[in-house]
């Protein structure tokens, strides 16, 4: 027990500690008190304290708890893949702005550079340039969305 | 602690049956401090479940610093604290430094253990008596009595000192007995 130097008693509290400890291990260990009623009683108190509780849990609970929390963690998981994919298509729409808005800001600049290494036929051609811009998208896209898998029938 | 470790490193890998395990290993102290503190079945299952949920989820933090009953325990007792504090239920009584010398005296002879046991109402009146006792101080008993847990271990899992602890049990077994006495004393 704490020595407090305010206790009346420190004494007897420690003696009372002691025998309560003494009842306690006797009482655990199935060790003889010798007739003391003071070492009895407390025993007494510890032989009501180590009974089992009133109550228990089912006998299933650690299995269904188990199965819960594998399902919450699945659950989890796939909020966090879900957050990730938004976040990812609000990436590409961010840069998607930002390239449109480089286009209209330097088009023109781009345009003449081009002009100046290109031949003018391949210029003018409009279907030319709708075929390069679309292999260029398709390789855009490939990097961003995900390989699907051949489909068995 | 090596134990443990093999136990998390399954868990934490998904190993097939190993969060099942440990629910079991640590089931029993997790419902003694839940169960004792708020008292109530329903409740307390519910809340022994949330406390083996969460630590499913934070398994990851723990650091192998206590045992990992300890850990376990000391989740369960902070859900246990905060349902109480939300039910506005007071934990703990104030300890009366006054108390103790009127108790430590009249210790009467001719105690007889075989009977006492077997002395139903007795045991009736005892456990009576425990149910009586403030949230913290049933669990402190139980911890030490019923889990044979250390006072150090009680320590790691309510967050108190062990000088607190061992006041609390000194006083509430002091009360326990004094309630025997009380008991033996009277005429049948």
């Amino acid at each position: 027990m704490n020595h407090d130097p305010h206790q009346p008693d420190n004494d007897a509290i420690e003696r009372e500690w002691q025998a309560q400890e003494r009842a306690w291990r006797a009482e655990r260990l199935g060790l003889d008190t010798n007739g003391d009623a003071h070492l009895l009683r407390y025993r007494l108190v510890a032989h009501a304290l180590r009974q089992p509780l009133d109550q228990q849990l089912p006998l299933d609970f650690a299995h269904d708890v188990a199965a819960l929390a594998h399902a919450q963690a699945r659950r989890h998981k796939a909020a966090d893949m879900r957050i990730e994919k938004a976040l990812s298509y609000v990436l590409l729409g961010i840069l998607m702005i930002a390239l449109v808005a480089l286009i209209i800001a330097h088009g023109h600049e781009w345009l003449r550079a081009s002009e100046a290494v290109l031949p003018p036929h391949m210029l003018s051609n409009p279907w030319l340039l709708m075929l390069v811009g679309c292999v260029v998208l398709s390789r855009v896209l490939e990097k961003f969305l995900p390989a699907r898998l051949p489909t068995s029938r | 602690m090596t134990s443990d470790r093999v136990l998390v490193d399954a868990v934490l890998a998904n190993a097939p049956g190993a969060f099942e395990r440990l629910v079991r290993e640590h089931q029993a102290l997790c419902w003694h401090i839940i169960y004792r503190m708020v008292r109530h079945p329903e409740d307390a299952r519910e809340l022994c479940q949330d406390t083996f949920l969460r630590v499913h989820q934070n398994l990851h933090q723990y650091r192998y610093e206590s045992a990992l009953k300890s850990w376990v325990g000391r989740v369960a007792y902070s859900i246990a604290l905060r349902h109480l504090e939300r039910k506005r239920i007071t934990v703990a009584e104030a300890a009366e430094d006054n108390d103790e010398p009127s108790l430590l005296e009249n210790i009467g002879d001719g105690f007889d253990l075989e009977a006492a046991y077997a002395d139903t109402e007795m045991a009736s009146h005892l456990h009576a008596a425990i149910e009586t006792l403030p949230p913290l101080q049933c669990a402190v008993l139980t911890l030490y009595h019923l889990d044979e847990l250390s006072i150090p271990e009680i320590t790691e899992i309510t967050g108190l000192a062990a000088g607190t602890i061992k006041s609390h049990l000194f006083r509430t077994r002091l009360r326990l007995r004094e309630l025997l006495e009380s008991r033996i004393g009277a005429p049948t």
